[in-house]
């Protein structure tokens, strides 16, 4: 490299022409800065079980939005979802989220992960179960007569309200499931209650948040 | 350190941090941390996985169902969800695929089920679909001496493709393993999620 | 080679003749089988082309359907002729001038026997369906350890000559080490890999992605870009300019290029993150590749105006940077998750990887040819006619059949979009595109048999002139100088 330098010097000083081009320099910026704020917007917190690729604004009826979202900055507020119905959206958020452990049909699988579908916990009081998806459960836990003890992560950094509401909304309502909606405001106050705990849940800890209806059935 | 041991510890560096990102971390996450509900693919369908990828099939077709959002994949009916990683954790031959001239074949399995559609389709693929690009496979199928009544399994041809009169036709060993191995592509169950397709 | 000076460049005139007996012999041994290669892969190509013409022609016959001349012709490209040329480049950056120490002809014949026997074996494999289809890591197990083999003989001792010569050398150097270390590195560490029973799932599908994009960009790529840097100096009498922005832009290549393959997965059962590392990669690499680019039309500018007569070298490497431009760009854009929810799976990505592979790193390492013969040969080119008339079929066919495809693939892309189009109508619909594109590929073979030919033409004559007429290399040489008093 000590070669090189003066080298440089030379050619530089008998040509006064090669400075870098400015237009160069701007498309070298911007598009520096677009990457950095691609990986940023669409990193999913480097978690191993984020898939869901609808923060992705594909498709041409949408372009305009993507334009917008390219020029604003990195982690900008989250896109709200389309007025589809919450069963929708949460479907979609539950198979691109939860079914690589819960499995797509909600029975998760014996011994690993607890079911969903026919779960107290699920049909339970929505504060507890908005809880755990928030901040994630961790340590034994009895879902259907049967034990487990795993770790679930935690999606308040993954997920929006919205679509945390839709996917328990989904949750409640699906595989003959029948219990009420979840509504935004309901995750959005939970997650306002619980920011000062960092840790997964344990079971006897986000008990402790049921409301009226508590300890129906859990035990 | 010199400069040239530098670069080279340094290239050393990038390539590794590439092979470290993208295959090490994915084998360690994403590979089989546990056994799957149904066991690991056996028998006939492992030997046509290596007929499909060995014939190049995955030069036309793809194996991947993508999100509503990236695609037309799930409108279309080639499979109820997106793909995950679970429904590969077995598989030693995973032809995501790199081109579409043919439909996805993730969950071929879920929409054809009957085996002789698919030894007519790989014998002539022109009498399926006229005008179609994809090539005969004749060659997976042998040409036997009609003894009696036709083998069960014996392809009724007309016309150009008719065999001569006392022969049959019948599918060969890898046909047959590969008609199993595409039988089995159920990745992603029609109906699991309750949307139709 | 950005600093190249005069001075240097001196030597190759005077022991042009000398170094022709030395050199000759591993250069003809590595680039005679390249240039076979190269009409076997164009052969099989062509072929693949005509069975979208008429899926019936030779259809009886399984070793040549489709799926196995479509990765064979790609294989054989790659395989035969690129790393062939790539270790060239690599050769004559160490050997630029002087003679070859006994110890690197030998290896030089060893390697170029070893890979073509494991080469020969690999494709027939393929061809008689022993591949496990993983794209650039097709070839069957039983030709790796040769090809490996052969890599790693002469790998080595040029990695190690070039470390030794370090001070001589800069930017292509670097790129000729990154092309020399990262093949054997990923070739050997994919290849233990796949023959590990435990490594399965969807990470043999980014082990697979990691590959091919590394090969194409910090392998292949690396080599053509240290091509750029060393043929420069030669054509123009002048370097590469911003020496420093392209050491930023080697850093970023050698980097990005072992991230982006993740990019082809979009939609995949992959996590968000690695996809999204993979489109920022891309983006991150066309940034390096016109870094590279705008110090190679700056020192164009400077350097084109003196020249008199046709020069095939800088033609094709003109073209080849022209394409890598547009490649990059190309790959970084069709990467996004906007357009690549109609692109992907399209020919429009295959339009993409042919001009990658035949506009870039084909036309470069020609590029390279058409400097290196004369020099090691002691001869000029016998017929600049023929030489103008491979560059026109290439450079036209290669247009033709990256624009065929990529309209065709715009018309797939819409189709496959529209979930109420059959597909069965959406590649009725592309067949036009396919089918056309056999002219071009005819173009190419024909382009690739005019230059085969001149290269016969280049060795014969220079083999008779080198035991009789001695004088007429040294003119040849004289007539070398002129480019660069």
């Amino acid at each position: 490299m000590n070669r090189e330098e003066p080298q440089e010097r030379v050619v530089q000083g008998t040509t006064s022409e090669e400075r870098l081009p400015c237009l160069f320099l701007v498309f070298a910026t911007v598009i520096v800065l677009f990457a950095v704020a691609f990986f940023l917007r669409y990193s999913g917190g480097w978690r191993w079980d984020v898939y869901d690729a609808s923060g992705y604004l594909a498709g041409l009826p949408r372009s305009s939005a993507s334009v917008a979202a390219t020029t604003a900055p990195a982690g900008g507020p989250a896109q709200k979802p389309s007025a589809a119905s919450p069963i929708e959206v949460g479907q979609d958020v539950y198979q691109a989220n939860c079914a690589a452990c819960h499995q797509p049909t909600g029975q998760g699988m014996s011994g690993q992960f607890p079911p969903v579908a026919g779960s107290d916990w699920v049909n339970g009081d929505p504060r507890v179960l908005a809880a755990m998806v928030l901040g994630g459960l961790q340590g034994p836990v009895r879902v259907a007569g049967a034990e487990y003890n795993g770790m679930m992560p935690a999606w308040k950094t993954v997920l929006s309200d919205a679509k945390i509401a839709a996917v328990l909304t989904f949750l409640r309502q699906a595989w003959g499931n029948r219990s009420s909606a979840v509504e935004e405001e309901q995750v959005k106050s939970v997650r306002a209650e619980t920011t000062s705990h960092a840790a997964p849940w344990k079971v006897e800890e986000v008990e402790t948040l049921a409301g009226k209806s508590a300890g129906k059935e859990a035990k | 350190m010199t400069e040239p041991k530098r670069v080279l510890l340094g290239i050393l560096l990038a390539t590794g941090v590439g092979w470290l990102l993208l295959v090490w971390m994915p084998l360690r996450k994403l590979g089989p941390i546990r056994p799957s509900a149904d066991g690991a693919p056996f028998g006939r369908a492992v030997i046509g996985g290596k007929v499909y990828a060995a014939n190049g099939c995955a030069s036309c077709h793809t194996q991947v169902i993508r999100p509503p959002n990236l695609g037309s994949d799930i409108a279309r009916g080639w499979g109820a969800r997106r793909s995950l990683p679970v429904e590969y954790q077995e598989e030693h031959i995973v032809p995501l695929g790199v081109l579409r001239l043919g439909p996805d074949l993730a969950d071929v399995g879920e929409r054809r089920t009957e085996p002789h559609w698919y030894y007519r389709l790989l014998y002539d693929p022109r009498t399926v679909y006229p005008g179609t690009v994809m090539p005969s496979y004749r060659y997976l199928f042998s040409r036997v001496p009609l003894l009696g009544s036709p083998l069960p399994d014996a392809l009724s041809l007309s016309g150009r493709d008719a065999p001569p009169p006392g022969f049959q036709v019948v599918p060969g060993p890898k046909a047959r393993a590969l008609v199993a191995y595409l039988l089995s592509l159920k990745r992603v169950p029609l109906g699991e999620t309750g949307k139709t397709p | 080679m950005a600093n190249m000076s005069e001075s240097e460049e001196a030597p190759v005139m005077t022991a042009a003749s000398e170094a022709g007996s030395s050199l000759r012999g591993p250069f003809l041994w590595l680039l005679g089988p390249a240039t076979v290669w190269l009409w076997v892969a164009t052969i099989l190509a062509l072929l693949g082309s005509l069975k979208l013409v008429d899926p019936r022609f030779l259809g009886a016959w399984g070793w040549l359907t489709f799926g196995r001349i479509s990765p064979a012709a790609f294989l054989s490209f790659v395989y035969g002729f690129g790393v062939p040329v790539g270790l060239s480049a690599a050769l004559w950056a160490v050997t630029k001038g002087g003679r070859l120490p006994l110890l690197g002809r030998r290896w030089c014949l060893a390697t170029s026997f070893l890979w073509n026997v494991g080469l020969w074996g690999g494709i027939t494999g393929v061809l008689a369906g022993e591949s496990r289809s993983l794209s650039w890591l097709g070839l069957p197990t039983f030709s790796l350890p040769s090809l490996g083999l052969a890599y790693l003989l002469s790998a080595g001792w040029l990695v190690a000559a070039l470390v030794s010569q370090w001070e001589k050398t800069s930017l292509a150097s670097r790129f000729l080490l990154l092309g020399l270390v990262w093949i054997p590195w990923a070739g050997g560490a994919a290849a233990l890999m796949l023959h590990d029973p435990a490594v399965r799932g969807v990470a043999v599908g980014s082990l697979e992605w990691w590959f091919n994009d590394g090969l194409l960009y910090a392998g292949l790529g690396a080599f053509a870009l240290g091509i750029v840097y060393l043929l420069v100096p030669v054509s123009l009498g002048r370097p590469v300019a911003f020496s420093g922005l392209g050491r930023i832009a080697f850093w970023a290549w050698a980097l990005f290029a072992n991230l982006a393959g993740t990019a082809h997965l979009v939609g995949g059962p992959f996590p968000l993150w690695m996809v999204s590392l993979g489109v920022s990669s891309r983006f991150l690499l066309w940034v390096a590749a016109v870094a590279v680019g705008v110090g190679f039309w700056v020192a164009a500018r400077g350097g084109a105006a003196e020249k008199g007569d046709w020069d095939p070298s800088w033609h094709f490497l003109r073209f080849g940077m022209s394409s890598l431009l547009v490649a990059a760009g190309l790959g970084a854009l069709l990467a996004l998750p906007a357009w690549s929810r109609y692109v992907h799976y399209t020919v429009l990505e295959e339009a993409q990887l042919i001009l990658f592979l035949y506009g870039f790193l084909g036309m470069t390492f020609f590029s390279l040819l058409y400097t290196l013969l004369p020099r090691v040969l002691g001869r000029p080119w016998p017929s600049p006619t023929l030489a103008k008339a491979h560059f026109l079929l290439s450079s036209y066919g290669i247009s033709f059949l990256v624009g065929l495809l990529a309209a065709g693939g715009l018309f797939q892309g819409v189709g496959l979009d529209d979930p109420d189009l059959p597909i069965h109508e959406v590649i009725v619909s592309l067949l036009p595109f396919l089918r056309s594109a056999a002219a071009p590929a005819t173009a190419l073979l024909a382009a690739h048999a005019v230059f085969g030919l001149h290269l016969l033409w280049l060795v014969v004559e220079s083999g008779s002139s080198r035991r009789v007429e001695e004088e007429a290399a040294l003119a040849g040489s004289a007539r070398e100088g002129v480019r660069t008093p």
